[in-house]
């Protein structure tokens, strides 16, 4: 599979869909700016927070150059509540996301899918932040509202190589000590992992005050396991290799598999976050498309009730 | 269980190949690198179990359906382990029944054509290699070819030139020849097949036969050919015989005929005729109707044209069945009856009294009387020339030199007749140790003497038993008119006790020159023929071979009783003479089979001679006379035919002798074997009715090689294949 490029994270189609649908926080954000979307908190524009270790994509307007001038290192400012929506873009970065069966993987295509969130949320003067973790977090975009740094963000992920494991609940719990300030999560992940331990991560999240969308990716193989005959499955993230005459198990496969998200789906609803499920198969178009056209439903009922 | 094909069973071995088949399938797999193993490891989890049992039942049902496959290429069949050699070579005994009964018409063939045929569709059922043995069945067996040979074409010769007999069916000696043949015959397959027609009467000695069958091991098969069809109609003559008397050209001779019916209908106007030497017919009969299973008996009188040898023969119209439709005796007229009388003591008057007795004639005219009795000494026994004499009567003889009794012993085996009158002097222990337990004739054993001798004529002594008499020789004082035996006194008599246990003759271990089968040697017990009224044996009779000795308790003469003055005494002495001496004749009457032994005149011996058979007169067999006890002796024993047989020789005009045979009258009987006791032959042993043109082979192979058991395993392999390919599919579906 080739190594994506950062132009190939944007899929034209899925943007300008998204950009006309736009995307519209179901709850209430914190945040300054008034415009669409409604905050119950007033104050100061921006307030600094601390300094971090400038990296590859940082904007360079906020690099710090008294320090640079004393200290010849490179620091930039962070500040809290630079913008009033902060989306915190969570893509998982396991070797199971490594699979596809077809020309794309789970994880080219969380990677698009994230670019997409991430330039439609800038798009709308929103902030966002990346995260990009295995069994931990990898690497973490800070949160940004500039459209410039959109660049940033795709060279990042088209840079992402997976790793091994995954721990997604601990990852979780460490997004939600990092952002205590409510905003949006977006999981991108195919949450092969302990779903008790997911969903406990997401209520951590949810405990917060963070909004929580899970993207479940997966493959059209993984959905519909077409093998018949004698297959060896070798597993990924390092478990042994499963012979096995594939055509007779695939009922029950299936049933497993249903089960599991069946899980994840009823954990997320009593978490109040939302599940979407993500078949590869599928456009980007339709897939950002369908979601956001959702989104834009219940939040005008919810305005509606109100 | 055996198999035709047994070397297809190595098929077999192709059970592992559902193994390897298996064991590759298992190292033939597509490898996919995937994500979501804890779903893929779950799912087998749950269904490993399942998927084992599945895999070890379609491996199992593939294994069975290759194995059984192989077996049924092998064509098993339910049989003995004989049969392991499929339609291997097999030791066969083909007896072809060539009774009487097959000359039955059976529509322009007789039967014994269609069991010729039959027997020749026989070999063609054996595969090449079989050895063939070939037997020819009736009361007595033919071996045309003991042994077991390899070359069809000297059996179906065999078969072919099988002549037909008139020998009675029974078919116990035959397969009792054949399995001993068998017994001696190293073949895994053992077959016996008798060719025969449906009469019953062969198989009345079914048990011997089911014995012998045994005793020629577990693998010999018996199978059986029935030909022929039903025949409803045959009259028959089953039995025709003399009148006991002597046979001269004198008188007419009476002959007593029985004409059957053993058809299922009645006959009307049943016309039997007498012929003498085959001419036209001398006497008739014709019964107006005759039931069905009936039997009548008829009288006939034929005059002999001349002394000498003469068939008389009793036709009835030919059937269907002619071999019963006549039947022949050959009597010998004579016209001098020689008796040699044998004075033992002068000095009593038995020799008179026999003497006179035999011929009651005037001086003058003795010379022309048929009896002519002749007085000797005893010591003429030995040197006289015993064949000239028709009779000898041993009276008052105290005992005999060893010749004399040898001499007398070989004259009684040949046929000849010997009255004895054991007198005051007899020596018990010489007539009990030397002619009853060393020759063997004497009738009985001489005991005590009873009553008192020298009494007076006053003394009332003891008479014979009144009447009535069964003996032939007594039963004319069944007639009132006849006088009374029981008028004549005697005073005394020996005690006889007839002899019980049959003796083997011993003349063949006192002369060499006569072979043990040359006569027929066994004796009879001694019968009595009459009793004193206390119930004491009065006459003791008993035969030895061909001839028969009469034994008299008491003196010819009127030393101890007054018999000889008596008017019965007479009478008693011709009948006792005739009866025997008629006997003779019986040397010319045989059953069919039989062996003939007959007597020439010394100067005869070393003489060829021809024997004509009856219906063959082109063939005619020749025979070397041998030097006998009293003459040269004919032995003949191709008799398988009924009728009359004449003997010739070169330059004689007229036949030297002749005699006949006489079908067994239950030959004629041709009721069939019933449905029910065919049914059960079936159970023993494989029966085939034959039809011309019949392909034995295919009925033989599959009666030996029992069930083959190949069609029910290919369904048995193409339902366990529907089977598995069910199985096989429901199993793959997805779980």
């Amino acid at each position: 599979m080739a190594e994506p490029q950062p132009d190939d994270l944007l899929d034209s189609q899925a943007l300008a869909q998204a950009e006309v649908l736009g995307l519209h926080a179901r709850q209430v954000v914190e945040g300054y700016l008034a415009g669409e979307h409604r905050s119950p908190f007033f104050g100061f524009a921006t307030e600094f927070a601390q300094h971090r270790e400038y990296s590859q994509g940082d904007d360079l307007r906020h690099l710090d150059w008294k320090v640079l001038g004393r200290t010849d290192r490179y620091y930039v400012k962070q500040y809290e509540q630079e913008t009033n929506f902060v989306a915190q873009i969570l893509l998982d970065g396991s070797e199971s996301m490594r699979y596809g069966s077809g020309r794309i993987s789970k994880l080219h295509y969380g990677k698009q899918l994230a670019a997409c969130l991430t330039y439609l949320i800038l798009l709308q003067r929103d902030a966002v932040a990346v995260g990009l973790f295995d069994s931990g977090l990898r690497r973490y975009l800070p949160r940004s509202n500039s459209r410039s740094n959109i660049h940033v963000v795709m060279s990042q992920l088209a840079a992402f190589e997976p790793g091994a494991g995954t721990q997604i609940g601990a990852v979780l719990h460490e997004m939600a000590q990092q952002a205590p300030r409510r905003g949006m999560v977006l999981l991108i992940s195919d949450l092969f992992d302990d779903e008790d331990r997911i969903l406990e991560g997401i209520q951590h999240l949810r405990f917060i005050g963070h909004e929580v969308v899970v993207f479940h990716v997966l493959d059209p193989a993984e959905l519909e396991f077409p093998f018949s005959g004698n297959v060896e499955f070798v597993g990924l993230e390092g478990l042994p290799a499963q012979l096995t005459r594939a055509h007779e198990i695939r009922k029950s496969y299936l049933t497993e598999l249903e089960a599991f998200r069946r899980r994840l789906r009823e954990g997320c609803e009593r978490n109040q976050s939302h599940l979407v499920s993500v078949n590869t198969a599928d456009s980007l178009k339709e897939t950002l498309g369908g979601y956001l056209a959702f989104r834009k439903k219940t939040a005008r009922a919810r305005r509606g009730t109100r | 269980m055996s198999f035709l094909n047994p070397g297809l069973l190595a098929l077999a071995a192709a059970v592992a190949i559902p193994v390897l088949i298996h064991l590759l399938n298992r190292r033939r797999f597509k490898r996919v690198t995937w994500a979501a193993m804890r779903f893929v490891r779950a799912s087998v989890e749950k269904n490993r179990r399942r998927m084992e049992l599945e895999d070890l039942l379609l491996l199992l049902l593939r294994c069975l359906i290759v194995a059984l496959f192989a077996v049924a290429l092998a064509r098993p069949a339910l049989r003995s382990a004989a049969a392991f050699l499929g339609t291997g070579r097999v030791a066969a005994v083909i007896v072809l029944d060539h009774s009487a009964s097959l000359a039955a018409d059976e529509g322009g063939m007789t039967r014994m054509d269609e069991a010729r045929a039959a027997a020749e569709a026989v070999v063609d059922a054996y595969p090449s290699g079989s050895s063939l043995a070939v037997l020819l069945s009736g009361d007595r067996v033919t071996e045309e070819l003991p042994e077991p040979t390899r070359d069809p074409l000297a059996v179906r010769r065999a078969l072919r030139e099988a002549p037909l007999s008139d020998l009675a069916s029974d078919h116990a000696p035959a397969l009792a020849r054949a399995a001993e043949i068998l017994r001696e015959t190293k073949a895994l397959g053992k077959e016996v097949v008798l060719i025969t027609d449906r009469q019953a009467l062969g198989w009345r000695r079914v048990s011997e036969v089911g014995a012998a069958l045994g005793a020629a091991g577990a693998d010999a098969r018996l199978r059986v050919v029935l030909v022929g069809g039903a025949l409803d109609a045959n009259l028959a003559v089953s039995a025709l015989t003399l009148s006991p008397g002597f046979v001269s050209s004198r008188d007419p001779i009476r002959l007593h005929a029985e004409i059957a019916n053993r058809g299922t209908e009645p006959m009307r106007d049943v016309r039997a005729t007498v012929h003498v030497d085959r001419g036209p017919a001398v006497d008739e009969a014709v019964l107006s109707t005759l039931g069905a299973g009936e039997t009548r008996r008829v009288t006939f009188f034929a005059k002999l044209p001349s002394a000498g040898f003469h068939a008389i023969t009793v036709k009835l119209p030919t059937d269907r069945f002619p071999a019963d439709d006549e039947r022949s005796v050959v009597v010998r007229a004579v016209d001098r009856v020689q008796v040699m009388v044998v004075d033992g003591d002068p000095e009593s008057n038995s020799a008179f009294f026999l003497r006179n007795a035999l011929q009651p004639v005037p001086e003058a005219e003795a010379a022309a009387y048929y009896l002519q009795p002749r007085v000797v000494p005893p010591g003429q026994v030995a040197l006289a020339r015993l064949s000239d004499f028709d009779a000898v009567v041993l009276a008052d003889i105290p005992a005999l030199a060893a010749p004399a009794v040898d001499a007398l012993t070989r004259y009684v085996a040949e046929g000849g007749v010997v009255l004895v009158f054991p007198g005051p002097r007899a020596q018990a222990a010489f007539y009990n140790d030397e002619l009853l337990k060393r020759a063997g004739w004497l009738p009985a054993a001489l005991g005590t003497l009873r009553g008192q001798p020298e009494a007076g004529p006053d003394e009332p002594g003891f008479a014979l038993q009144g009447p009535p008499y069964d003996h032939p020789v007594f039963s004319l004082w069944n007639e009132p008119g006849s006088g009374l035996l029981t008028a004549a006194r005697f005073r005394a008599a020996w005690q006889l006790t007839p002899a019980t246990a049959p003796a083997i003759h011993v003349a063949a271990q006192a002369n060499a020159t006569l072979s043990p089968g040359s006569i027929t040697n066994q004796s009879s017990a001694g019968r009595v023929m009459i009793r004193y009224s206390d119930g004491a044996p009065a006459v003791v009779e008993r035969e030895l071979g061909l001839g028969r000795v009469l034994m008299f308790s008491s003196t010819a003469g009127t030393a101890w009783n007054d018999f000889a003055v008596r008017p019965a005494f007479l009478p008693l002495l011709h009948r006792s003479v005739a009866s025997t001496a008629g006997r003779r004749d019986v040397r010319y009457n045989l059953a069919v089979g039989d062996t003939a032994s007959l007597r020439l005149a010394a100067e005869w011996t070393g003489r060829d001679v021809g024997v004509l058979a009856p219906g063959e007169p082109e063939r005619r067999l020749t025979r070397t006379l041998r030097a006998g006890v009293s003459g040269a002796l004919l032995e003949f024993d191709e008799t398988s035919r009924a009728g009359v047989y004449r003997v010739d020789a070169p330059g004689e005009a007229a036949a030297l002798l002749a005699f006949a045979t006489q079908l067994d009258p239950a030959e004629s009987d041709l009721t069939e074997l019933s449905a029910e006791r065919l049914a059960e032959l079936g159970r023993s042993c494989q029966v085939v009715t034959w039809s011309s043109g019949m392909d034995l082979r295919a009925a033989f192979d599959r009666e030996r090689v029992g069930v083959e058991l190949w069609l029910p395993l290919a369904l048995a392999v193409l339902l366990l294949g529907i089977t598995e390919t069910w199985l096989a599919q429901t199993f793959s579906r997805s779980k």
